[in-house]
């Protein structure tokens, strides 16, 4: 976890982008699996692991497994038919590597989530579009805030007999209402706080949270070499309106290769603790 | 050499007639500690803005403001609302990239003004999870680490428990002393900082009424409203009209009295209180399944119509204590009877319908409409009732006000009248003297004696020793999820010594029982004879 952390943020974002690109756009099965097994391998060991998200996940795939079939008749090789249209195992399959897919993409996003930070996703954003990331900024503060504000009110709301748990969807407006009152103007003060530490002066600085090293330009050249050959070497691969044939090639290599990098990173990290620990 | 100077200065609000502002002279010396003091609305706040040039209010301004500084920090008075960042460290960051300053010069002024205030190991966090104390104290130092030569202070400890607001001030105190920061503070409670300031600085009415010593002003505020404010021992000082020099602090003030008085004795009278209002047993409660035990086996018994008062210092339980006893919270083990009847078994809505009210921290989640008046008629339909209790209670001024445009007293008085309206028999109040001045805290003891005396039986949850002691009838301390034994207020601060008033440690070896400043001087008139 922490041997990702001290990757610099822009790199790590370049990689993401790569692995979630790849993994969206050439829509195989075997580059969807690949990049499931890695991810599920990374969020593991970010001990991100949560039982919730599991089942969540396998009730995603069933309700896509099941729907597609119902939407899509493509395909030749019908299972049976339903109010005499076709149930083809092509669109069941198409279904099932679909949600797999998207489980891939929550997966990854999760890791992304968990290793690049909010301020570091600032902090990249800041230079590009500095404007819109002070925004960010703001409103990430400012959903703490309004968590709690919102807590206060309805339990205020409800000791003055006023929340109806009959017209609950009526009590519920009432409080909300009043919390975004109440960070209207809260928000008033945080702009004077603003402009009294300077934020109207023309030439502002940026704070650099971390330094760009040896390592850092290392693991960007890996990312885009590997992201490269998987790209040139790609297989295409049809679901309609029947299989093609997987035939082994070099981008399964590099893709798994390039998934699996964090991964071995966390791994080495810790393994290199264990082993000092022995000696010591 | 003189920072600060302002000649003629006048200001008005746009629309208003009358001037915010009206002072002929004032000025400051470098490295000064000056305490700027008044009733809420005297213009306090304003005077601060008008001296830093990007949030000064806007209307008509006349006359002089010359600042031989360009360097001037400005810290608010409500810990969250200035906070921009969502990390401790991006908020120091914050002002110095406005600076222009380069990465290595940010970093280093961060880790320097962290380290000087003591709160390096906050840098890491996120700044929701900071408790008050902590998020001024990093707001302070954001406003430092831009190195200010001029350090501006709105009633940065109104939001702040005790012990935080004593911690900042000492900080505080400290900056002024060793870096030579000139530091102008709006303060309303003055016990901790009156007797170190350099000089004093009361306003009225948006005129400076005099500008001196701390000694000099204690002198002329003798029989003003707000002598409430200054420190018990300055209080006591001049009921007796003694003529040595005021004490500012305990110690001297204890000097003067053994020096002037023998040993002796307050006759306090206590009442007594049959029916049991609200009786709890035993109650356990938690947040959640794995977390800590917050209540553990808290007992006692709340007497019809008494005022008790719940003591202790911040995460102890006392509001977790209010949610159990108002069912926001479900204590897992315990009986909560009110009037004899088990709390689980009364229905909905009608338990705070003419039953219980409570009262939250810190009330303007009570207010929802565009008025006061609107705010009100929720509970109350009958206008002509509302019109009375806003008679009563002096708020009637404000009825047409939107409920955010109120000052920190206004709004407690009037989410109180709001809670009144449902008549209640029993009243939970956590923390009602938060960010209220020393006059409002007068005027809301007055008000809360009088429902008192109607019948009401009440439960006050707060940090402030000094307005228990006022107002209770019997106090507990809760320390640690456990409510101590509930006794007499005499008999409780009289046998404390530290967590009890300035009347009482001023006194404590002379005088027995005496925990009020007023009965001090009764004790002291009855030797002078």
């Amino acid at each position: 976890m922490r041997e990702l952390k001290k990757i610099h943020p822009a790199v790590l974002g370049v990689y993401f982008v790569c692995v979630l690109g790849i993994l969206m756009f050439l829509n195989n099965p075997v580059i969807i699996l690949t990049s499931l097994f890695s991810g599920a391998l990374l969020i593991f060991l970010l001990k991100r692991f949560e039982l919730k998200s599991l089942v969540f996940s396998l009730v995603l795939l069933l309700l896509i497994c099941i729907s597609n079939p119902i939407v899509s008749h493509k395909g030749i090789t019908p299972l049976f038919y339903f109010n005499s249209k076709p149930i083809t195992f092509e669109s069941l399959i198409y279904g099932l590597f679909f949600a797999l897919m998207l489980i891939a993409v929550i997966v990854w996003c999760k890791a992304l989530n968990s290793v690049i930070g909010s301020d570091s996703f600032i902090y990249l954003f800041s230079k590009v579009l500095p404007k819109t990331a002070l925004i960010l900024k703001l409103s990430l503060r400012f959903i703490p805030l309004f968590k709690e504000q919102y807590h206060k009110t309805k339990n205020s709301v409800k000791v003055l007999g006023l929340y109806n748990g009959n017209k609950k969807i009526k009590s519920e407006i009432r409080v909300i209402n009043s919390v975004i009152a109440f960070m209207v103007e809260n928000s008033i003060e945080t702009a004077r706080s603003m402009n009294a530490r300077g934020y109207n002066n023309k030439n502002h600085s940026r704070y650099q949270i971390k330094k760009f090293e040896l390592s850092d330009f290392c693991f960007l050249a890996l990312t885009v070499v590997l992201s490269v050959f998987t790209v040139v070497f790609k297989k295409e691969f049809y679901f309609y309106p029947k299989f093609s044939t997987i035939n082994f090639s070099a981008c399964y290599i590099t893709f798994f290769a390039l998934s699996i990098i964090p991964a071995l990173i966390i791994l080495r990290g810790e393994l290199k603790w264990k082993f000092l620990i022995s000696k010591i | 050499m003189e920072i600060l100077n302002i000649k003629n200065l006048s200001f008005s609000y746009p629309e208003r007639e009358e001037k915010a502002i009206d002072i002929s002279e004032f000025s400051v010396k470098k490295g000064d500690f000056v305490l700027l003091c008044g009733k809420s609305g005297c213009g306090k706040t304003t005077l601060l803005k008008l001296l830093k040039k990007e949030i000064s209010p806007f209307g008509t301004l006349s006359g002089k403001i010359e600042l031989n500084t360009k360097n001037i920090g400005f810290v608010f008075q409500n810990p969250d609302e200035q906070i921009v960042s969502e990390n401790v460290n991006s908020e120091f960051a914050f002002g110095l990239e406005n600076l222009n300053i380069s990465t290595e010069e940010i970093s280093l002024r961060i880790a320097e003004t962290s380290s000087y205030l003591g709160i390096s190991y906050l840098i890491n966090k996120k700044t929701d999870e900071l408790s008050g104390g902590e998020k001024q104290l990093v707001n302070l130092g954001a406003v430092l680490a831009m190195r200010p030569e001029l350090l501006l202070l709105d009633e940065p400890t109104a939001f702040l428990d005790p012990i935080s607001a004593k911690k900042f001030i000492d900080l505080l105190l400290r900056i002024n002393r060793e870096l030579g920061i000139t530091v102008i503070i709006a303060e309303h409670s003055l016990n901790e900082i009156f007797a170190f300031a350099s000089k004093v600085c009361f306003m009225e009415e948006g005129k400076v009424s005099c500008y001196d010593t701390p000694q000099a002003v204690a002198k002329i505020l003798k029989n003003n409203e707000f002598e409430r404010a200054l420190p018990s021992s300055v209080r006591i000082f001049n009921a007796l009209n003694l003529k040595e020099e005021a004490p500012l602090y305990v110690s001297k003030a204890r000097e003067m009295i053994e020096n002037n008085f023998k040993a002796d004795k307050f006759e306090f009278e206590t009442n007594s209180f049959e029916k049991n209002a609200l009786c709890v047993k035993n109650i356990w409660f938690r947040y959640e399944k794995k977390s800590a035990d917050v209540l553990k086996g808290v007992n006692f018994q709340l007497k019809q119509g008494e005022i008790l008062s719940i003591l202790g210092s911040n995460g102890s339980g006392k509001t977790t204590l209010l949610n159990v006893l108002s069912r926001i919270c479900e204590p897992y083990s315990g009986k909560i009877t009110v009037f004899g009847k088990n709390i689980k078994k009364i229905n909905g809505n009608s338990l705070y319908q003419n039953n219980l009210s409570y009262l939250v921290q810190n009330p303007v989640s009570v207010f929802v409409k565009q008025t006061v008046f609107d705010d009100f008629k929720e509970i109350e339909k009958d206008e002509k009732v509302i019109k009375e209790f806003a008679e009563k209670f002096g708020v009637s001024h404000l009825l047409k006000c939107n409920p955010f445009d109120l000052s920190g007293g206004e709004m407690q008085k009037c989410a109180l009248i709001k809670v009144l309206f449902k008549r209640p028999k029993i009243l939970l109040l956590d923390e009602p003297t938060k960010s209220l001045d020393a006059v409002f805290e007068n005027e809301l003891s007055i008000i809360l004696k009088q429902i008192k005396d109607k019948g009401t039986s009440i439960i006050v949850v707060t940090h402030n020793v000094e307005f228990a002691a006022e107002i209770s009838d019997r106090c507990g301390l809760l320390f640690n999820g456990v409510l101590s034994a509930i006794c007499e207020k005499h008999k409780f601060f009289s046998q404390n010594q530290y967590y009890t008033t300035a009347s009482s440690r001023i006194t404590t070896g002379v005088f027995e029982n005496t925990v009020l400043q007023r009965e001090v001087v009764a004790v002291c008139q009855k030797q002078k004879g």
